[in-house]
């Protein structure tokens, strides 16, 4: 008897990986609301444009489907984790033939418009896109990861292939250089 | 600069981040993603399975479904498929469920219909 939309909310993601490998759609589109978000968010902060963040989302949506076949419930890796590695990876190739990657950890920023600039067009998430933006790459995407989607400090680090150590020393080191960025923007940002 | 940084600014940002925390995909790209997740799921379908399965789908409604079909009837019904198919491949679908003969005899799904087939008399 098929399940209930309960019975698939109480499984893990690994669980409704099998069960959409064995044709369950329901199991897909509860992977999606769980899954996508998180996903979407990634590429959006990273890549700082709408419309690539949802072909970046789509595209790694897709590697998942593809991958549950082989997915196993005792594997190395949580769905999550690896969804998240893979969109860090489209997203630095996406950057990369764009010119727009700034190297990998403390290279000059980017040539990106100022926050200010982004500021006067569109708002505060463009503001925040802009000033990610002048952070190198691989800070930017542990900024994201830590202070958005909220993973931990060992989940990072499996996902962007580094030590704990150079997680905690990105983030620390990314969080204020956004507010640095952000610095000139506090009667727009609402304080100050 | 990243000396002149206050709490305030610190608070900004954190209320800025939990903001872009709230950040949530276009209804149409989630119709997207779902749509890509059917059509992977429908390209790994062993198709000769679905194919069968409508089939019988299609002749137990000629009939009225399970419940219309007198014992006798029924039994000649299970008898065409035990004659037709390998029961290591049929398919059934009883009440819209889809059911598997196993290569080492009958599920319990069928033994329950083999059952019912008793409540319908008239055998």
């Amino acid at each position: 008897m098929k399940d209930t939309d309960a019975d698939l909310d109480a499984l893990e993601d690994d669980a409704l990986m099998v069960l959409f490998a064995r044709g369950d759609v329901d199991a897909a589109r509860i992977l999606t609301d769980r899954l996508l978000p998180r996903v979407y968010r990634h590429a959006a902060r990273v890549l700082g444009d709408r419309t690539e963040a949802e072909d970046i989302a789509q595209e790694a949506m897709l590697r998942l489907w593809r991958a549950a076949p082989d997915w196993h419930l005792d594997g190395p890796a949580r769905p999550r984790t690896w969804l998240y590695r893979v969109t860090a990876n489209l997203a630095v190739d996406r950057l990369r033939r764009k010119g727009r990657a700034v190297g990998l950890d403390d290279d000059v920023a980017s040539t990106a418009p100022s926050a200010e600039a982004q500021l006067q067009d569109a708002g505060r998430m463009a503001a925040l896109d802009a000033a990610l933006a002048t952070l190198p790459e691989r800070q930017r995407q542990a900024v994201v990861l830590r202070h958005i989607e909220g993973l931990g400090n060992a989940e990072i680090a499996t996902i962007l292939g580094i030590g704990v150590e150079a997680v905690e020393s990105l983030t620390a080191r990314g969080k204020r250089a956004l507010a640095a960025a952000l610095a000139d923007q506090k009667e727009a940002l609402g304080y100050g | 600069m990243a000396e002149d940084i206050d709490d305030k600014a610190l608070d900004a940002l954190d209320a800025l981040l939990a903001e872009a925390a709230r950040d949530m995909p276009t209804p149409a790209l989630r119709a997207r993603v779902l749509a890509d997740g059917v059509s992977v799921a429908d390209a790994a379908a062993p198709a000769p399975r679905q194919s069968r399965a409508r089939e019988w789908r299609d002749l137990l409604d000629g009939f009225g479904g399970w419940r219309a079909l007198s014992g006798v009837t029924a039994a000649g019904v299970m008898g065409l498929a035990f004659g037709l198919y390998a029961p290591g491949t049929v398919d059934l679908v009883l009440d819209g469920r889809l059911m598997a003969l196993s290569d080492g005899g009958v599920t319990p799904d069928i033994e329950a219909l083999l059952l019912a087939m008793e409540d319908l008399g008239d055998v």
